[in-house]
């Protein structure tokens, strides 16, 4: 048994090597996982004037290789800095419960297709670190 | 037999990482490595051919629909979290360059003495 989900863990990561396959949290052991794959993420959507609504979705997660240098040249310091941050997404557009009169109920959001490490967009994505 | 012994003992013998070879699991280690491929001075303890000291490894980062706070502020639907692997402590170092038919040269660089997953560089993230 404890060998078939050891064979079922290779079986997933293997997969996951060429991402876009939703991460199976009761398979893989994610304090062990490295690489960026898509995973399931609730969150609470709510907008002024508008009842909450908790959604589902897909997002990313991982852990992806960074590392910082010395080199010749100042600073002195190359950094190689990826998170893991969608590739590819869909918009989903939800209507939200019991809005006041004149506020748009429509709440848009990002579904995850692919997820890979790359630089932080600040063009479409809010980046922060910490 | 001795021989045989010997180059038995030889071939069990752990093999040194590469310069720059990923650790195994998560986190972010202190590696040696030579700048452009030449051998640096000495800056960490274990490191041999005069290699400097590296920062590399996995650090966590997720990206997912922004939060209220996020689309209060901005139009981005999206927000990525993150940490990187970077140089918590660093020793200004002076490194010689030894060239093919000319005289030694000096350069400054630094040499990573601690590892930490912490704040990405953002003006290259």
């Amino acid at each position: 048994m404890k060998l078939h989900h050891q064979i079922l863990d290779t079986v997933l990561l293997l997969l996951m090597a060429g991402c876009g396959v939703v991460l199976q949290t009761s398979a893989i052991d994610l304090r062990t996982f490295i690489g960026c794959a898509v995973r399931e993420f609730t969150f609470l959507a709510k907008k002024p004037g508008c009842r909450g609504l908790r959604v589902t979705t897909d997002a990313c997660w991982g852990r992806c290789e960074t590392w910082e240098k010395p080199v010749l040249e100042p600073p002195y310091i190359e950094s190689y800095h990826r998170v893991c941050t969608y590739n590819e997404t869909k918009m989903m557009t939800l209507k939200l419960p019991k809005c006041a009169p004149g506020v748009d109920p429509f709440y848009t959001y990002p579904v995850a297709i692919r997820c890979d490490c790359d630089i932080c967009s600040t063009a479409t994505t809010e980046c922060e670190t910490a | 037999p001795t021989m045989a012994a010997f180059i038995l003992l030889l071939l069990l013998l752990p093999l040194p990482p590469p310069a720059l070879a990923l650790p195994e699991g998560p986190g972010c280690r202190l590696r040696c490595v030579g700048p452009a491929g030449v051998p640096l001075v000495p800056g960490v303890p274990g490191c041999r051919g005069g290699a400097a000291g590296a920062c590399v490894g996995h650090c966590e980062s997720s990206a997912a629909p922004s939060p209220r706070a996020v689309l209060a502020a901005s139009r981005h639907l999206q927000t990525s979290r993150g940490r990187c692997c970077t140089m918590a402590q660093a020793s200004k170092v002076l490194v010689t360059l030894r060239c093919p038919g000319r005289a030694r040269r000096r350069f400054r660089t630094v040499s990573a003495r601690s590892c930490r997953c912490d704040l990405c560089r953002l003006g290259r993230y």
